[in-house]
C-alpha cells in the first residue's frame, strides 16, 4: 500500500478518531431509543433508529425490509463511496463511528458479501439488530461467529431472503418438513434438482484486465476490508463484485441462498449440512468465479440436493427430483409423524424485534444454507470430492481443501 | 534452464478468454477446459520438475497488464493439482519452487501472487520462506495469510517479527497470534495491550480472549474501560475470555469477568451487555 493510502488509513482509524465516535446527530428526533427502556419493552412510539450500511444496488431493497411492519426513522447510512461527503453526522463511510451512535437501534446491510459476517457481529457487539443481504457470508467459518455473537449479546439477525416464510406456511410442506425432522426416515430417497438460474457466466470475474486509478469518492482500502487489497478495478464493484473470490462465489453464491434456504427450512436442515459435496468445473481461476456443470450435495441421510448449471459440461443424465413422502415409512411410523406438533410460524424480523425470539431466518439456519454454496464452491474449485463433518464444521482429510472453511482475513479485521 | 519454447507451448494450451478470436484487447472472463484435459497440461509440467515450475514463474509479469493471464491460471491448476492425495512429491516440489522464488528483486506483485499459491498449496516447510516477507508492506498481508492457512510452524515466524513489526504490520501479526492461539505469545500480547495504536491493543486483546489466558483476566477487564469503538472491543474479549474460561472450567475466574461487566454497565446504552454478563454469570454459578 503506498504511503498516501496508508496515512489515510491511520488518520481514519487513528485512536482519537474511534474514540470520539460519532456524536448524537439525532438530538432533532423526536424518538425513545429503545436501548432507553430495556430488554422486552416496546418504547411507547414504537419507534426505532434505523441506519443503512452499504448503499449500492441492493440498499433500498435491504432498508425497506428492515423497517417492514416497524415504525424506523432512518438516522444514518455508511459506504465506502461517500468519501467526499462524509459527514460523520448522518453519512459514514467507517461503519464503526455508526454503529457508535446510541440512538441506532436498527442496521440493514448490503454492503458485499465479504462484510456481512464482520458488519453484523460488530452491530451486534455494539447491541443492535441486524437484516443482512444474502449471502450471509463468504466463507463458512464466518457464519459460526455470527451466530456466537448474536447469542453473545442476544441479538436479532435475518438474512435478507424469504422463500421459506411461503414455504413454510403451506400445508403439504409442513409434513414435509414433518417427515424430515421425526428421524424417523432411514436411507432418504429425495432429491433436490435444480437446473439453471443460478447465473453462472452473468456473474463470473474478468481474468485479464489492467488496473485502473482509484475514484476520488471510494475508500478502496475499506471496500477491501478483511479481503486482499488487490489493484483497483471497476469489476470489483458494484454487482460485478459477484465474480471474484474475494467478495462472494459467483452466481453460486449469490442466488444459491436464495434457492436453497426455503429447501433448508423445506427438509428439515436448519441445523445440519452434508457429508459429501461432489462438483463437475473446469480447474478454477485464482481470482474469478468462473463456469461449471453440476453440484451433488449428499447429506448422512440419504437426502441429496443436486444443482446443475445448464452452462458448462455435458447435461447431467438420469436425475430427477424426488419429494420425500409419507408412504415412505412404515404405518406405524406414519402415525408418529402424523401426530407431532406442527413446527412454530417462522418469525419475520419485526416480529423477532418485539419479542426478541429468534426471526426465520436467525444465523444458524441461514449460515446452514450459505454453507451449502461454500462447500459447492470449494468442490468446484479443488477440483475433487470433498467430505464434510457437519457438526465440527471442517472438511475431512482434504487439509488444502479445509483452508477455505476458514480463510485468513487481513488485519486488522478478524472474526 | 528450462526449455522456454516448450513451456510457451504449454501455456499457450491454456484457454484464451471468451470472445478472444473476436476482439483480442477485450477483457473478458474465461471458460475453463476440463479437469482431464488440463491434467495433461500439469502431468508434462510435473513431469519436467522443478526447472519448469521455475521457468513459467520467470513468465509470471507484475500484474500491470492483463497478457499473463495463462501463466497465472496454469500455475494456480498446478497448485491445486498437486495438492491430491497422491501427489505429495509434487507437493513437494512445487511449493519448494515458489518458495525459492521468494525475496530478491523480483517484482512484489510476482511475489504476491506465488506467497498466493503457497497458501493454496504450501505447507510448513515453506513458513521460514514466507515468514521472510511478514514485515514486507506490499506483501506482508499476502504471508500472513499464507502462514495462517499453512498453519504448522506459523506461530514461530509471527513471533520471530513480532519485536520489529509497526504499524499495520504490527496489528496483523498480534492479530495472526490471536488466530493461531498460540500460547507462547501471551507475554508478547499482554505487552501490547500497553500500546499507543488504538488497533494494535485491539488486536492483542482479542487474541488474548481468544487463547483464553488466565492471566489476562486484570488487563482486559481494565481495558474494557475505554471509550467508544474500543469499549465494545474490549468489552467483547472480555466476554470471549469468560467464555473460554467456563468452558476450561475455570467458573470463578469467568464469574469475577461477568461480574464486573454487569456492575459496570450501568448506562442504559449498555443494557444488552448487562444482560449478556448476566447470562454468563448464571452459567458460572
Amino acid at each position: 500500500m503506498g504511503g498516501k493510502a496508508m496515512e489515510q488509513r491511520r488518520r481514519m482509524v487513528s485512536r482519537r478518531g474511534l474514540l470520539k465516535g460519532a456524536a448524537g446527530a439525532a438530538a432533532g428526533w423526536m424518538i425513545v431509543p429503545r436501548h432507553v427502556l430495556g430488554q422486552g419493552q416496546a418504547p411507547p412510539s414504537e419507534t426505532f433508529g434505523g441506519a443503512l450500511i452499504g448503499c449500492g444496488g441492493r440498499g433500498g431493497g435491504t432498508y425497506g425490509e428492515l423497517s417492514k411492519e416497524l415504525n424506523v426513522v432512518r438516522l444514518a447510512e455508511c459506504d465506502v463511496r461517500f468519501k467526499d461527503r462524509a459527514d460523520n453526522k448522518k453519512i459514514y463511510t467507517d461503519f464503526r463511528r455508526l454503529l457508535d451512535r446510541k440512538d441506532i437501534d436498527l442496521v440493514a446491510i448490503a454492503t458485499p458479501p465479504h462484510w456481512h459476517a464482520l458488519i453484523s457481529i460488530a452491530a451486534a457487539e455494539a447491541g443492535k439488530d441486524v437484516l443482512c443481504e444474502k449471502p450471509m457470508t463468504r466463507f463458512i467459518a464466518e457464519g459460526r461467529a455470527v451466530v456466537e455473537a448474536f447469542k453473545r449479546y442476544n441479538r436479532i439477525f435475518q438474512v435478507g431472503t424469504f422463500g421459506r416464510f411461503g414455504m413454510s406456511g403451506k400445508k403439504d410442506n409442513v409434513l414435509i418438513h414433518k417427515i424430515m425432522r421425526s428421524g424417523l426416515v432411514k436411507d432418504c430417497k429425495a432429491v433436490y434438482y435444480q437446473r439453471g438460474g443460478l447465473k453462472v457466466k452473468e456473474w463470473s470475474g474478468l481474468v485479464n484486465v489492467t488496473p485502473q486509478p482509484i475514484p476520488r469518492n471510494l475508500d478502496w482500502d475499506m471496500y477491501c476490508g478483511p479481503s486482499p487489497l488487490r489493484p483497483y478495478h471497476p469489476h470489483r464493484v458494484g454487482g460485478t463484485h459477484r465474480g471474484y473470490w474475494d467478495y462472494e462465489g459467483g452466481g453460486l453464491a449469490d442466488m444459491g441462498q436464495h434457492a436453497l434456504d426455503p429447501i433448508n427450512w423445506l427438509y428439515g436442515k436448519d441445523d445440519t449440512g452434508p457429508v459429501e459435496v461432489e462438483a463437475y468445473a473446469p480447474p478454477a481461476h485464482p481470482e474469478a468465479t468462473g463456469m461449471w456443470g453440476w453440484v451433488k450435495l449428499r447429506y448422512a441421510d440419504g437426502f441429496q440436493i443436486v444443482l446443475e448449471s445448464g452452462e458448462w459440461g455435458e447435461p447431467l443424465e438420469g436425475i430427477k427430483g424426488r419429494q420425500v413422502k409419507l408412504s415412505d415409512l412404515s404405518e406405524e411410523d406414519q402415525k408418529k409423524v402424523l401426530e407431532m406438533p406442527d413446527p412454530e410460524p417462522l418469525r419475520t424480523f419485526a416480529e423477532a424485534v418485539k419479542t426478541r425470539k429468534p426471526a426465520g431466518g436467525n444465523p444458524e439456519a441461514a449460515n446452514r444454507t450459505a454453507a451449502l454454496m461454500h462447500l459447492s464452491n470449494i468442490a468446484i474449485r479443488m477440483g475433487r470430492k470433498i467430505r464434510f463433518d457437519p457438526v465440527k464444521e471442517q472438511i475431512l482429510g482434504d487439509d488444502e481443501a479445509n483452508r477455505l472453511v476458514n480463510q485468513p482475513m487481513r488485519a486488522p479485521w478478524h472474526l | 534452464m528450462a526449455d522456454t519454447t516448450n513451456l510457451a507451448a504449454l501455456v499457450a494450451r491454456m484457454p484464451d478468454v471468451d470472445g478472444a478470436a473476436e476482439n483480442k484487447k477485450r477483457e473478458a472472463k474465461l471458460t475453463g477446459p476440463k479437469w482431464g484435459d488440463a491434467e495433461k497440461v500439469f502431468d508434462q509440467v510435473l513431469e519436467r520438475g522443478r526447472e519448469a515450475v521455475v521457468g513459467l514463474i520467470g513468465m509470471v509479469g507484475d500484474g500491470q497488464g492483463p497478457e499473463d493471464y495463462k501463466v497465472r491460471y496454469l500455475l494456480h491448476g498446478l497448485a491445486v493439482y498437486v495438492c491430491r492425495p497422491e501427489k505429495e512429491e509434487q507437493q513437494a516440489m512445487f511449493m519448494e519452487a515458489l518458495a525459492s522464488q521468494l525475496g530478491g528483486d523480483r517484482h512484489k506483485a510476482v511475489q504476491g501472487f506465488l506467497v498466493r499459491e503457497l497458501e493454496v498449496a504450501g505447507d510448513k516447510r515453506v513458513a521460514p520462506a514466507v515468514g521472510k516477507l511478514l514485515l514486507d508492506d506490499e506483501v506482508g498481508d499476502d504471508a500472513a495469510r499464507a502462514l495462517l492457512s499453512i498453519g504448522e510452524g506459523a506461530a514461530e515466524q509471527f513471533r520471530r517479527a513480532l519485536p520489529n513489526a509497526k504499524g499495520r504490520r504490527r496489528v496483523a501479526i498480534l492479530q495472526a497470534l490471536g488466530v493461531l492461539r498460540d500460547e507462547a505469545s501471551a507475554g508478547a500480547l499482554r505487552e501490547a495491550m500497553g500500546d499507543g495504536e488504538a488497533e494494535a491493543r485491539c488486536a492483542a486483546g482479542w487474541a488474548l480472549a481468544t487463547l483464553g489466558d488466565r492471566g489476562s483476566i486484570d488487563v482486559l477487564i481494565k481495558a474494557s474501560g475505554a471509550d467508544g469503538y474500543e469499549r465494545i472491543q474490549m468489552t467483547k474479549a472480555c466476554l470471549v475470555l469468560a467464555e473460554r474460561l467456563l468452558a476450561g472450567g475455570n467458573k470463578s475466574e469467568a464469574a469475577r469477568i461477568y461480574r464486573h461487566l454487569r456492575d459496570t454497565r450501568t448506562d442504559k446504552s449498555e443494557q444488552y451487555v448487562r444482560e449478556a454478563a448476566e447470562t454468563g454469570l448464571a452459567g458460572a454459578q
